[in-house]
């Protein structure tokens, strides 16, 4: 029988990391028996695992089933982030309980989990990096809890009550940092997962280094400032994104450079923790007894604030932050690329 | 000093000692517009002692620094013989000083015997006249100045924690020594923001000088506040320029000359519609608390009742920080700094080249 392992995560668990990393291995994966069956570019992966979350057999999945009539027992693997959010549907998880069922597949979905005070801190982080926000943090939380899409248990009822599909959970804190990837191998009990762990090219850890990477206050309070102008001077809009992108780049080059601040970015007041950590503990205790039979697994980190009162920092930074996003705007809103180096 | 200390000068001495904030700016020109109408009343308003930054302003600010040779302001070690002397001239039964940079000379346990001397090498009479202002009101108050002057950036905590202002407005603190002594008389005159009383006729009555109100040309409010977004900038702008322009002092000439753009660009931009408030209320209560026994001690021996001050401790507050604002008003601060850092340059090129 074909063993089908769905890998996904919760926003924020390395999931195109993973995927990458999966990519990079496919070599040794299918010596060991695991078929990545779409090609490396993430759109493709996106659109296989669409097209099994809608009750399809992509071309490859179908070609991988042929083998096994003739005796063989692959695993064929298929890693998305788009799942998890899909997969909070009752009707998709029952289009993949069909699909297991008529086509005779062994299914299991791999999610990665994360605690969600961590998860919303390096979230927002990214939106704001990523130019697409520009709100406060305790906004930007308001609105998550709002949203209820970070809540394990109700999220994803439809798929811990599926029969026919497992549900295996793993912690983000259980990741390997630089090697995320064979987490992921093991709780799908891919037989090939020993074989490549040991794999540890640079650019694997470098681009896992950098997923986990978080800005400081500076850097964030200096790329909320420049969406603000560039919104306020319709360049948001206007701009292409790598020129945006760009911008950012450069903030962040010159934050390095110059030493804005070292500290990561933690926006969580006590307060406002308190209160999320109340909104998900319940679901999390749920969830966690369902699917490991043991208590939720990591504990809200504590840590102290770091302000965005850039008004606070000292001169030297003022002037800095000020002349850099105002160099950017001038050079996005003349239509002119923004120097990465400074 | 002997020649001070040899003689009376004038029969009697009035020192306006302050507060800061307490309409000193409409009080300072309303003694520059009425300075020849209390002449004709016997009473001399000495331009000894005044700075040449305000010419239409009566503040004996140069007094007041002298006793503080090593700070960021303008020195003149011969400005008390120049008062000596512009008395000695005239005929005037009493004479009127005032610069609210008093009160912290008097404050302080080193510069109070200094002050003391002089002003008794001057007169037997002296009277101090300290106009007092609720705290909360007034640090609150403070800290915008000192902020819009540039001399300050951090946050208001940062403030509390370091300035002395919260020590010299302890009245009963500072000024206990002064109202305790008997060769001092020491009165003191409540006032209140909320109000608009004149401040120069009521000094005038409060310290008996008899001057019909209606010849006095009438005085401002305290205006020039700024609002949250205001203070924001101001606070940015004192960063900024001192990043920019390293060596920067907000007492330079270039600098008191770019207080004056800055405050018509705020004005502009309306930053000055809103009112800046720092406190939470949790924070004035405790300030409110704290204060309270001094100020009861002091009204009790210098207003010869109780503190009648009402303390705004349940004020929401009013703050901005740069980054929670609107797109709008990032982009309108962001270009004052660009612009107020080329004024200044401007501003150091010219008095480079003078």
């Amino acid at each position: 029988m074909t063993q089908l392992v769905i890998h996904t995560g919760m926003p924020m668990t390395s999931a195109a990391v993973i995927r990458d990393q999966l990519a990079g291995w496919r070599e040794p994966l299918e010596r060991a028996g695991v078929e990545l069956v779409a090609k490396d570019a993430p759109k493709a992966w996106d659109r296989a695992v669409r097209q099994v979350l809608g009750g399809e057999v992509p071309p490859p999945l179908r070609r991988v089933m042929r083998r096994t009539q003739q005796g063989e027992a692959p695993t064929v693997l298929l890693s998305a982030e788009l799942a998890a959010r899909a997969l909070g549907s009752r009707p998709t998880v029952n289009a993949l309980r069909a699909l297991s069922r008529d086509s005779g597949l062994t299914t299991k979905v791999v999610l990665v989990v994360r605690e969600q005070l961590d998860l919303l801190n390096a979230l927002y982080c990214r939106r704001v990096m990523a130019l697409e926000t520009s709100i406060g943090f305790e906004s930007f939380v308001t609105d998550a809890l709002v949203s209820g899409r970070l809540e394990l248990d109700h999220h994803f009822t439809a798929l811990q009550d599926a029969s026919g599909v497992e549900l295996v959970a793993v912690p983000y804190s259980r990741l390997d940092h630089h090697l995320p990837a064979a987490a992921v191998l093991e709780a799908a009990g891919a037989a090939g997962g020993a074989a490549v762990t040991g794999a540890d090219a640079a650019a694997d850890v470098q681009a896992a280094a950098d997923d986990r990477w978080l800005p400081g206050p500076v850097l964030l309070t200096a790329t909320r400032l420049l969406h603000k102008r560039l919104t306020r001077l319709g360049a948001v809009r206007k701009r292409p994104a790598e020129e945006l992108g760009a911008a950012v780049a450069m903030l962040r080059h010159r934050a390095t450079d110059a030493a804005w601040n070292e500290v990561p970015f933690w926006g969580w007041s006590q307060d406002l923790a308190a209160t999320a950590e109340q909104h998900y503990r319940s679901g999390n205790d749920s969830f966690a007894a369902r699917v490991w039979a043991a208590p939720w697994p990591d504990v809200a980190p504590s840590r102290p604030q770091t302000r965005q009162d850039l008004a606070s920092e000292p001169p030297a930074v003022v002037s800095d932050v000020m002349t850099m996003i105002h160099r950017a705007v001038d050079e996005l809103t003349a239509g002119r690329a923004v120097a990465v180096t400074t | 000093m002997d020649q001070l200390r040899a003689g009376v000068l004038v029969t009697r001495l009035v020192v306006h000692i302050g507060a800061q904030r307490t309409a000193s700016p409409g009080f300072h020109k309303s003694l520059f517009d009425n300075a020849d109408t209390l002449l004709q009343h016997g009473v001399l308003v000495p331009a000894a002692g005044r700075p040449d930054s305000s010419p239409r302003a009566v503040r004996h600010q140069l007094l007041a620094w002298s006793f503080d040779p090593d700070g960021d302001h303008p020195y003149d070690a011969t400005v008390w013989d120049a008062l000596h002397e512009e008395i000695a001239a005239s005929s005037a039964h009493t004479v009127l000083l005032s610069s609210e940079l008093f009160a912290a000379v008097a404050a302080d346990p080193a510069s109070a015997p200094l002050l003391r001397n002089r002003l008794r090498a001057l007169s037997d009479d002296v009277t101090m006249v300290l106009l007092v202002r609720d705290q909360l009101d007034l640090l609150n108050s403070l800290y915008c100045q000192q902020v819009r002057s540039l001399e300050l950036t951090c946050d208001f905590d940062g403030y509390l924690a370091d300035s002395p202002d919260t020590h010299v407005y302890d009245f009963a603190a500072s000024f206990a020594p002064w109202y305790a002594a008997d060769d001092v008389s020491f009165v003191a005159m409540p006032w209140d923001p909320r109000t608009d009383e004149d401040t120069l006729p009521a000094l005038l009555s409060l310290v008996g000088i008899s001057v019909t109100p209606d010849v006095l040309v009438p005085g401002d409010g305290e205006g020039d506040l700024l609002g949250p977004v205001g203070i924001e900038a101001n606070r940015l702008l004192g960063s900024y320029l001192r990043g920019r322009f390293p060596g920067f002092r907000p007492g330079e000439p270039a600098a008191r000359k770019l207080r004056r753009k800055a405050a018509a660009a705020g004005q502009s931009h309306s930053w000055d519609n809103d009112e800046f408030w720092a406190w939470s209320p949790q924070q004035a209560a405790r300030a409110a608390e704290r204060y309270a026994t001094s100020n009861q001690e002091f009204a009790r021996h210098v207003l010869g009742g109780n503190w009648d001050l009402p303390a705004p401790v349940d004020r929401e507050r009013n703050v901005a920080e740069l980054v929670e604002l609107g797109p709008a008003s990032v982009n309108q601060v962001h270009r004052y700094l660009i612009e107020m850092e080329e004024a200044f340059e401007r501003l150091r090129r010219r008095e480079a080249a003078a």
